[in-house]
C-alpha cells in the first residue's frame, strides 16, 4: 500500500505537465476547437517522437515502452488539466488497447506509437456480410471519437472485430457539432465497406473498461485543474469589501470539491493499478471509477462557474471548455447510473 | 503508486478478522463498538496478543509496528461490531500523547497500564461554552504549590463514567489570545472534587457525561508537555482522532445486515448500493493514505468529513431497508439516531469545512 508515484511516475508527470503547459495552452486548446482536425500535426509528431506519449504504454516488441495503464493515466490525468485537443484519447485509450487484444497488434501499434497512425473505436456495431476472403460491413455508427479523421477506425459487427481504413470505399464520414469541442465526434455511414476480421469483439468489455479509467484520470485532472484555478480566484475576487473565498459558504462548497477531487484521484488511481497488477478487482474498480469520476467532475466544473459568477458563463472565459468536457465525458461510453449498475452487478448483485 | 497488501498484512487481516468473530460470538455484537462496546476482558486479551500499542514506538512499551498494521486491525475489529471501546481512546489518542509530549515518569507511569489493555481514559475536552471554539474553554488550573487546583466543567466526555483517568484540556493562563495559555493536565478520575453525571443520549446510551471539578487538586507532575502551550498538541490529537478508520466502519456490521435485507432486484436500491459501496471503499483509501503517513498535511479533517458523512448515509440505508422495523426500538432505530453523533463528535461536519478551506485550500479567515 503506497500512493506516492514513483520517482520515474513523477517525472513522467512534470515533463508531460510542462510539455502541454507549452504547446496546448487555453490559446492553443481554441485553435484547435475551431478546426475540424483538431490538433497540430507538429505537436503530435513531438508528443509521439520526443515524450513517446503514444506508445508509453505499447509493448516494447510493438515500439512502445511497455509501460502499464498506471502510467498511461499519469498522461490523461495530465491531458484532462490542459483539457488537450486532439485524437490521442481515440488513438491511445481506445484503439490501442483494442490492437493489443487483437490479432493486428503487430501490424498496426508500431505506427501508433510512432504518431504515425491515427486510430478509433466504434462502439456502435456494424453488420457484416462474408464476400469470398473479404468482409463488407454495413451501418450507421453514431459517437465515433475522432472518426473523421481516424486512419483506422476499429468496428465490431457480431462477434468479431473489425479493421476498417478511414479511406475506404462507401464508407461516408461526418463532423458532428459537439458541445465539447475539444473532443470531436463522428458519425460514420458504412455500405458494404470492405474490412478485415482482426479478432473478436469480446475484447471490447475490457478496453472499454481501460478506457473508461483513463478517462476517469482525465477527468481528476481537469476537475484538479478547475479546484485550483476557482479557489485562486476566489482569494482575490473582493465583495463586501472582502476576498469572497473569506465567505463561509464559498469555503463549505469548495471543501466539499476537495473531496471530490481527492476522492476522485483515489478511485482514478486504484483502478489504474488494478488494470495492470489486480485482475480479479479492476472490473468492479473500473465501474467504480468511471461514475465516481464523472460525476466529481461535473459538480466541481458547476460549482465553479457559479463561484465566478457572470465571467464564468461566457465564451471568452475558460469555465465552459472544463464544464463542457465535465458533462460530455460524464455521458461518453453511458452515464453514472450505467456504471453504477454494472458496478453491483459485478459486485455479485444479481438483479434476479 | 501500489495498493497490494503484503502477504504478512493480509495475514494480520485474516487473523483479526478470526478474533473479531470470536469476540462478537463471545461478547456480542455491538454498535459503534469503538464507543459503545466497552469490555475490559477483551481489552486484556488483545493486550495478550500484543495488538494495544501494536503500533507504538518500542522503547514506550510498543510493538514498533507500522500505523498500517493498527488501522488493519481496527478495521476489522470495528467492522464486526467487536467491543474495544475500553481502550479505544487511550490507545488512540493519550498514548500518543503522552509518549511524544509526555515526561519519562509519566510514560513510565501510565503506557503500561494502556498496553496491558487495563486502562480506561476519557479526554476533557468540550465545555458548554467551548464546542466548536475550542480554544474558549473557561476550566482553569491554577497552581498551587507542587499541585494545580482545577474548577471548571467538561461535557460530551466519553467514559467519563467508567475512566480511570482523564486527560483534561484545561486553561492554566487567562492572559493573551484564547488559544494561549491552555494546557493538558492528567488527572485520576477518583480524585477527590470530581463529579460525574452520565448523560442519557438520543439514541438512549449514556456513555457520555458531565464532568465537575471543584478545588480538585493535581500534582504539577502531571501537566503533559508546555504549561500554556497545549493548544497545539491539542490539535495534534485530534489527528488521531479525525484521520482513522474508526470514524468510517462505526455503523458497517450494520450495513451487512442490511444487504441481506435489501431488495436487491429494484433499481434504486442497486443504485443506492453502489453509491454506498462506492464511497465506503473511496474512505477506505483516504483513511489508508492517513494511515501511511501519506495525505496532506491537516488532511485528516478532509477525511472525517468524507468518511462520517458516509456513515449517515448508511445509517439511512438502514433505517430504509428495514422499513416499519426502523420504527421500533433496536439496533436500528438506535442506529438511525446515532448516526447524527458521527458528524458532531471530534468537529462537526461544518467546522471541518472551514478548517479544510483554510489549512488546506489557503482560503482567507
Amino acid at each position: 500500500m503506497d500512493f506516492a508515484l514513483s520517482p520515474e511516475q513523477t517525472e513522467l508527470q512534470r515533463t508531460v505537465r510542462a510539455f502541454l503547459a507549452e504547446k496546448s495552452d487555453e490559446a492553443a486548446v481554441r485553435r484547435g476547437m475551431d478546426t475540424d482536425a483538431g490538433y497540430d500535426p507538429a505537436v503530435w509528431q513531438q508528443m509521439a517522437g520526443q515524450l513517446g506519449l503514444h506508445g508509453l504504454a505499447i509493448a516494447e516488441e510493438h515500439g512502445g515502452a511497455g509501460f502499464g495503464v498506471q502510467e498511461q493515466a499519469i498522461v490523461f490525468e495530465e491531458m484532462g488539466r490542459a483539457v488537450f485537443c486532439g485524437p490521442y484519447f481515440a488513438t491511445v485509450a481506445l484503439a490501442a488497447p483494442a490492437l493489443a487484444l487483437s490479432d493486428a497488434a503487430a501490424e498496426y501499434l508500431p505506427d501508433i506509437a510512432a504518431g504515425a497512425l491515427l486510430a478509433t473505436v466504434s462502439l456502435d456495431a456494424a453488420t457484416a456480410v462474408q464476400s469470398g476472403e473479404d468482409w463488407l460491413l454495413s451501418g450507421e455508427l453514431n459517437h465515433v471519437l475522432d472518426g473523421h479523421v481516424a486512419e483506422l477506425i476499429l468496428v465490431p459487427a457480431g462477434d468479431a472485430l473489425f479493421a476498417v481504413a478511414g479511406d475506404a470505399a462507401g464508407l461516408k464520414r461526418e463532423l458532428l457539432a459537439t458541445v465539447d469541442q475539444t473532443r470531436k465526434q463522428a458519425r460514420l455511414t458504412l455500405d458494404a465497406v470492405p474490412a478485415r476480421r482482426i479478432g473478436g469483439a469480446a475484447v471490447l468489455d475490457r478496453v472499454l473498461d481501460i478506457a473508461v479509467v483513463l478517462l476517469a484520470a482525465e477527468q481528476v485532472g481537469g476537475a484538479s485543474a478547475v479546484l485550483e484555478q476557482t479557489v485562486s480566484y476566489a482569494k482575490v475576487r473582493e465583495q463586501f469589501g472582502r476576498p469572497i473565498g473569506s465567505f463561509q459558504a464559498i469555503k463549505h462548497t469548495w471543501s466539499e470539491m476537495l473531496l471530490e477531487v481527492e476522492s476522485a484521484r483515489a478511485a482514478a488511481q486504484y483502478a489504474a493499478w488494478a488494470a495492470d497488477a489486480a485482475p480479479e478487482e479492476f472490473p468492479v474498480a473500473a465501474a467504480l471509477a468511471k461514475a465516481h469520476c464523472s460525476e466529481a467532475y461535473s459538480r466541481v466544473a458547476t460549482e465553479s462557474i457559479q463561484l465566478h459568477g457572470g465571467i464564468g458563463f461566457t465564451w471568452e472565459h475558460r469555465t465552459h471548455l472544463y464544464y463542457k468536457r465535465a458533462k460530455s465525458s460524464e455521458l461518453l461510453f453511458g452515464a453514472p447510473a450505467a456504471y453504477r449498475e454494472r458496478l453491483v452487478t459485478r459486485l455479485g448483485f444479481t438483479a434476479t | 503508486v501500489d495498493f497490494s497488501w503484503t502477504p504478512e498484512q493480509q495475514a494480520l487481516r485474516a487473523e483479526a478478522r478470526e478474533v473479531a468473530a470470536d469476540a462478537v460470538a463471545r461478547y456480542g455484537w455491538a454498535a459503534d463498538s469503538w464507543i459503545n462496546g466497552y469490555c475490559p476482558e477483551f481489552a486484556r486479551e488483545l493486550a495478550g496478543r500484543g495488538w494495544i500499542g501494536i503500533s507504538w514506538p518500542k522503547e514506550f512499551g510498543g510493538g514498533g509496528r507500522p500505523a498500517i498494521d493498527r488501522m488493519i486491525i481496527a478495521e476489522e475489529l470495528i467492522s464486526a461490531g467487536a467491543p474495544v471501546g475500553s481502550y479505544w481512546v487511550a490507545e488512540r489518542q493519550m498514548g500518543p500523547s503522552i509518549f511524544t509530549f509526555g515526561t519519562p515518569d509519566q510514560q513510565r507511569r501510565y503506557l503500561p497500564a494502556i498496553l496491558a489493555g487495563e486502562a480506561t481514559w476519557c479526554i476533557g475536552m468540550s465545555e458548554p461554552g467551548a464546542g466548536s471554539d475550542l480554544a474558549s474553554l473557561r476550566t482553569r488550573a491554577v497552581r498551587d504549590g507542587d499541585d494545580f487546583v482545577v474548577n471548571g466543567q467538561k461535557i460530551w466526555t466519553s467514559f467519563g463514567a467508567v475512566s480511570d483517568f482523564i486527560y483534561l484540556i484545561c486553561r492554566t493562563s487567562a492572559d493573551g489570545p484564547p488559544h494561549a495559555g491552555i494546557s493538558e493536565l492528567i488527572m485520576p478520575m477518583d480524585s477527590p472534587g470530581i463529579e460525574v453525571r452520565p448523560i442519557r443520549d438520543m439514541a438512549g446510551g449514556a456513555h457520555f457525561c458531565e464532568v465537575f471539578f471543584n478545588d480538585v487538586r493535581v500534582p504539577a507532575a502531571n501537566l503533559v508537555g508546555v504549561e500554556g502551550a497545549a493548544f497545539k498538541q491539542t490539535m495534534r490529537q485530534l489527528e488521531h482522532e479525525r484521520g482513522g478508520i474508526d470514524r468510517l466502519v462505526s455503523n458497517h456490521a450494520l450495513y451487512r445486515r442490511a444487504l441481506e435485507r435489501a431488495d436487491r432486484t429494484d433499481p434504486l436500491v442497486r443504485q443506492e448500493i453502489a453509491a454506498l459501496e462506492t464511497r465506503y471503499r473511496l474512505g477506505r483509501l483516504l483513511v489508508y493514505r492517513e494511515a501511511l503517513g501519506q495525505a496532506p498535511k491537516g488532511f485528516s479533517a478532509a477525511t472525517k468529513l468524507f468518511c462520517t458523512e458516509h456513515e449517515r448515509k448508511v445509517a439511512d440505508f438502514v433505517a430504509r431497508t428495514f422499513g416499519d422495523e426502523a420504527m421500533l426500538a433496536g439496533d436500528v432505530s438506535r442506529g438511525m439516531c446515532y448516526a447524527n453523533s458521527y458528524t458532531i463528535m471530534g468537529g462537526t461536519s461544518n467546522i471541518l469545512r472551514n478548517i479544510v478551506a483554510e489549512r488546506i485550500l489557503g482560503l482567507p479567515r
